[in-house]
């Protein structure tokens, strides 16, 4: 039987790895799937707490935030693209008109 | 259903459904949209606030627990509902003259509404979560509708990446919280918290299962600590996500970028609606749920409410575009309700709501009558194209002198009163210091604006600029009554403050 620590701390540092990754990354496509690993991350978290918790609300979270994360895949390749439309790039540095 | 179900969900459905109704006027024949939409979503808006108005005789918790029917929902309802129709109104004409989609336009400004709406009233995490969902993903959309415009589209990406990346922040927070009290419902947190009674007993919980039993002692008994280093982990990630919805520094590098490239009448909505929705999900987790931790974020909100008024003012000094301008005056507001929010008290809520609705009636004037000035294509928003205003159309800068003033606080407008209450309830908490720094940021402020007006009427006109335009009929109504407004609540203010505190008052006392 595997505690729940280690479930949390799995979590943990997906979660991690999908923050390093949206900084660190400079490709907008990957930028984006670093959140979907993010998201995915704390879905681990729901499952292994409802199922330690013995009880279904951590699962229903869990439909909640990929059904959220479907809409966001929708607007944000959609955005990704007009991007693409109007510079002919994908790296974030170079998308830029916009002084910071 | 209950009758108080129906009642919790009724503005929002009439949302939803004109929403849907606009949409698929998408559809038809762009000049039938282009009239008929407006109107719809008007009719609407109207039809929303008067359920939100018949809701007065209902309270408590609807939809197991998951919607709260109270006052302070109430009160940020028919402020969001106040702002889309407002913004409506002032973009018919703009969205012709910049060839945008009407039907989808409308549409997802009144689902965006119906998803803030729904962050009011939440009294479930996960219910604020898809709340936030609604109204951002909306906002994303409106932010890069100008397609073919590089700056737009670029707005709406920063925009979209980084408000996903905050709200993956904030779940994952929603997450420990959940593990820590074994419930996403506000109150029930809060009972928790407060009485140490987790909502699920673990023993009855667990079953028969030896494993999970020994997991459940180490967890509950053996390891307080842990139990308290995720509740503090919870609390920090849950105020990072929230932090950037309402661009506190250091999460407020997307603000004016997002509010400088997006069409004017969105940013005008973006500043001051879903910031209010991000506030009042804000003020509901932290005073019903965490109220009892206080004292671990106190400091953090202290440190942060310092840091947005100072950064977000010092910030606007350099600015020579108007929107980017506004994009840090809000930031530095934003930066001043955190002041009133730091003192948790009842007087500094009432500071806040009623802040926000004296800010949201002088921020969309000043937008929309940027927004006007702009002219075809959005090309004039530079400080030098306001040069001589003054002269080339007195009745608009006169209303534009009127919002600056509010904007830093002049007597006579609402800016003041909101400022007056903000530093009074700070000053009623014993928060001596942060009073100091903000009356010193107000200050720092009115440089700025002030540099506006000299612009309008100190300066000569460009000669080649062209004479402005008369503003088309929906857009000067939208700028009068928010004139109106700002000079009305900043001369009697008693109404809309009477109505803050009510509201205010329904909150748990810490």
């Amino acid at each position: 039987m595997v505690p729940l620590s280690y479930y949390l701390v799995l979590s943990a540092i997906l979660f991690s790895l999908g923050v390093a990754g949206f900084i660190f990354k400079r490709n907008l496509v990957t930028l984006f799937m670093s959140v979907e690993l993010m998201l995915n991350a704390v879905n681990l978290s729901f499952v292994a707490l409802s199922y330690y918790f013995r009880q279904l609300d951590g699962q229903i979270f869990v439909f909640f935030v990929m059904v959220v994360a479907a809409a966001e895949a929708a607007v944000g390749l959609a955005i990704i693209i007009s991007v693409f439309r109007n510079r002919q790039t994908l790296n974030v540095d170079e998308i830029s008109r916009l002084k910071l | 259903m209950t009758a108080l179900d129906l009642a919790a969900i009724l503005p929002i459905a009439i949302l939803t459904i004109t929403a849907i109704i606009c949409m698929m006027m998408g559809t038809v024949r762009r000049e039938t949209a282009a009239s008929l939409c407006s109107t719809i979503s008007l009719t609407g808006l109207a039809a929303a606030s008067a359920a939100v108005i018949y809701q007065r005789s209902y309270s408590g918790l609807a939809f197991v627990d998951t919607l709260s029917v109270d006052p302070f929902a109430r009160y940020f309802q028919l402020l969001f509902l106040v702002v889309a129709a407002l913004v409506g109104l002032a973009s018919r004409e703009y969205l012709w003259r910049e060839g945008m989609a009407i039907g989808e336009y409308y549409a997802l400004m009144l689902f965006a509404t119906a998803g803030m709406c729904l962050m009011a009233a939440a009294n479930d995490l996960m219910v604020i979560f898809i709340g936030l969902e609604i109204s951002s993903l909306s906002s994303y959309i409106l932010v890069g509708m100008r397609r073919n415009d590089a700056a737009s589209s670029e707005s709406a990406l920063k925009y979209f990446l980084l408000g996903s990346f905050a709200t993956a922040f904030f779940l994952y927070g929603v997450a420990l919280l959940f593990g820590v009290s074994g419930s996403t419902k506000l109150t029930a947190i809060r009972a928790f918290l407060y009485g140490g009674q987790n909502a699920i007993p673990a023993s009855a919980a667990l079953g028969k299962n030896p494993v999970l039993e020994t997991v459940a002692m180490q967890s509950q008994f053996g390891f307080t600590g842990s139990m308290d280093l995720l509740l503090g982990a919870a609390i920090a990630l849950i105020f990072v996500g929230l932090a950037f919805k309402i661009s506190a520094v250091p999460f407020q590098a997307w603000t004016p970028d997002v509010y400088q490239g997006a069409p004017a009448p969105v940013a005008a909505m973006l500043s001051t609606a879903p910031k209010a929705a991000a506030f009042a999900a804000f003020i509901r987790i932290f005073m019903v749920s965490l109220g009892a931790s206080a004292a671990q974020w106190s400091h953090l909100l202290w440190a942060t409410a310092l840091l947005t008024m100072t950064v977000g003012n010092l910030a606007a000094l350099w600015q020579s575009n108007l929107k980017r301008l506004l994009a840090y005056s809000s930031i530095a507001h934003a930066g001043y309700m955190l002041v009133a929010f730091t003192s948790c008290s009842t007087d500094g809520i009432t500071a806040i709501l009623f802040y926000l609705a004296g800010y949201a009636f002088m921020n969309i004037g000043a937008f929309i009558v940027v927004t006007h000035v702009a002219g075809p294509g959005e090309r004039l928003t530079e400080l030098d194209d306001y040069a001589g205003l003054g002269f080339r159309s007195p009745a608009l800068a006169a209303l534009l002198t009127i919002f600056m003033l509010s904007l830093i606080g002049i007597p006579l407008t609402a800016g003041f009163f909101g400022k007056f209450y903000i530093f009074r309830a700070a000053l009623d908490s014993g928060l001596l210091w942060l009073t100091i720094f903000g009356v010193l940021n107000s200050a720092i402020a009115a440089y700025y604006y002030l540099q506006i007006l000299v612009a309008m009427y100190m300066k000569q006109p460009i000669d080649s600029a062209a004479p402005v335009a008369d503003m088309p009929a929906g857009a000067r109504t939208v700028v009068t009554v928010c004139a109106a407004a700002t000079l009305l609540i900043g001369i009697q203010p008693s109404a809309v403050l009477r109505m803050a505190e009510y509201a205010a008052q329904w909150l748990p006392q810490l």
